[in-house]
């Protein structure tokens, strides 16, 4: 069973390997997002620490969409879909594999860019721990979505604009424990409950979303 | 099972009474016949109905594949072979009747029937960014088998591919793409998995075939049947299977050969 789901992830890992351009198109989104954050709202340090860590989740968040959108629409084109379904593992554990490997791909690189981005805002580096922390929670969660958004919106026309209306509104309490997460770790006021709330929501989604992404799957498979 | 059995059979009355205008869309197979008594069935439809937006496609057709088995399923475009082909392996859910993969229904346990099918549409499922090795190694992977090496070379040499395992799948051409697809049933050939393996659905296989890789692909096919496999495709040509049984779908009568 793990050997298998092992062979799932290994082969995304290989696609996203080769197709490291999209992955590194997705990190330059973000970091040019933050970069003109300074540029609009001018360069006070009060203002960026109050709102930079708020611009970090919301730009996190826009800059995984195009990638997350592209979850299965790939294995929807070339037939792997049908294969993926037919793997001989309960269908869910299969969508599990594919949201590691999603994560690695495209969650793991945004966590690893938040020192770097939260300098240019001026964020304090003690509180840097705490938002990797707390954007690493977020990210599992975020790619749990955007699997499940990306199996309802198989086949669809206009299906990246579908994905956005589909995981942005479900996506909120990520965007809120995490931002109240990273904002009091800058502030320096106790941060275990937002991060528990965060892992909380997490874990919910852990729970549900494979089991709605593999009913979109078999819908769309049909 | 009775109950759906029933539902089965009064779909097929209602649709002659619905009538199309143009020729009726559905057809009663009954294939049971190929199968003897001391055959073990690795496939088994009973009843299986299916239709879009009110119409009937085909309604209550039964079909069995016993081992060493191999059937042909024919019938003109639009007649339901490729439905008939996805609902047997349990990608489409059938509005009534059951199918059950060697001796387990498959609404029970959908692993255990992919465990023992496999299923290769009119794409090839294979990703574009990989190597045909790649593609074919993870695919086997995900089956649970552990081909090595030796057992990869093989199975692209039985389809005289061995000149591409290494290329990626984006710069092979169509009919290159198509073997490479049925790759996968000469590894299962290669590591003589056949009997872990025994069901093998495969939609149109020889699209883009030239004529030395079709005559490969049907020594393939032949040894899986002598090995105790069982094998349901469609194809619009004359395939030279010895063996084969012909199933016309779309008409009522099974054509013999």
């Amino acid at each position: 069973m793990i050997s298998i789901m092992a062979a799932i992830i290994r082969r995304d890992l290989l696609i996203g390997w080769r197709g490291l351009s999209d992955t590194l198109a997705g990190i330059g989104y973000f970091a040019v997002i933050i970069a003109l954050l300074p540029l609009a709202i001018g360069p006070d340090p009060a203002i960026l620490q109050l709102i930079g860590p708020a611009m970090l989740w919301v730009a996190a968040l826009v800059a995984s969409l195009p990638q997350m959108e592209r979850f299965f629409s790939r294995e929807a084109a070339d037939g792997s879909l049908d294969h993926l379904i037919l793997t001989p593992l309960p269908l869910p554990l299969v969508v599990l594999a594919k949201v590691i490997a999603g994560w690695l791909v495209i969650g793991l690189p945004l966590v690893l860019m938040i020192p770097v981005l939260g300098l240019m805002l001026g964020l304090p580096l003690e509180a840097m721990p705490v938002v990797m922390l707390a954007v690493l929670i977020g990210s599992v969660a975020l790619m749990l979505l955007g699997a499940m958004a990306a199996a309802v919106v198989i086949g669809a026309r206009r299906a990246s604009i579908l994905t956005a209306v589909v995981i942005l509104p479900l996506a909120m309490p990520v965007l809120i424990f995490g931002t109240a997460a990273s904002l009091a770790a800058v502030e320096g006021t106790p941060v275990f409950s937002h991060l528990a709330l965060l892992g909380a929501t997490t874990l919910v989604l852990l729970a549900i979303t494979p089991f709605a992404t593999a009913a979109g799957l078999r819908i769309a498979a049909e | 099972m009775d109950k759906n059995f029933k539902i089965s059979s009064t779909g097929a009355t209602s649709t002659a009474a619905i009538g199309t205008g143009h020729r009726q869309r559905f057809g009663i197979v009954r294939d049971m016949s190929n199968v003897s008594d001391h055959d073990q069935i690795l496939l088994e439809g009973y009843g299986l109905t299916h239709g879009f937006a009110g119409r009937l496609l085909f309604s209550n057709i039964d079909i069995r594949i016993g081992t060493g088995k191999v059937i042909i399923l024919r019938g003109d475009n639009g007649t339901g072979k490729t439905t008939l082909l996805r609902m047997l392996a349990g990608l489409l859910p059938p509005l009534a009747g059951r199918i059950s993969i060697t001796g387990t229904a498959l609404s029970d346990d959908r692993v255990h029937a992919a465990r023992k099918m496999v299923f290769i549409g009119h794409r090839d499922g294979l990703a574009a960014e990989l190597t045909a090795r790649e593609a074919i190694l993870l695919w086997a992977r995900t089956r649970g088998l552990a081909p090595s090496r030796q057992d990869i070379e093989k199975a692209f040499d039985l389809l005289s591919l061995s000149h591409c395992t290494d290329q990626p799948v984006r710069v092979l051409s169509a009919g290159q793409r198509r073997r490479c697809g049925m790759v996968r049933l000469a590894l299962i050939a290669a590591m003589d998995a056949h009997q872990q393996i025994p069901v093998w659905l495969l939609d149109e296989p020889t699209t883009a075939m030239d004529e030395n890789a079709v005559s490969s692909f049907a020594r393939l096919i032949e040894q899986h049947a002598a090995a105790g496999g069982g094998v349901l495709l469609t194809s619009h040509l004359d395939l030279p299977l010895k063996q084969a049984r012909n199933l016309r779908l779309g008409e009522l009568q099974e054509e013999p050969r």
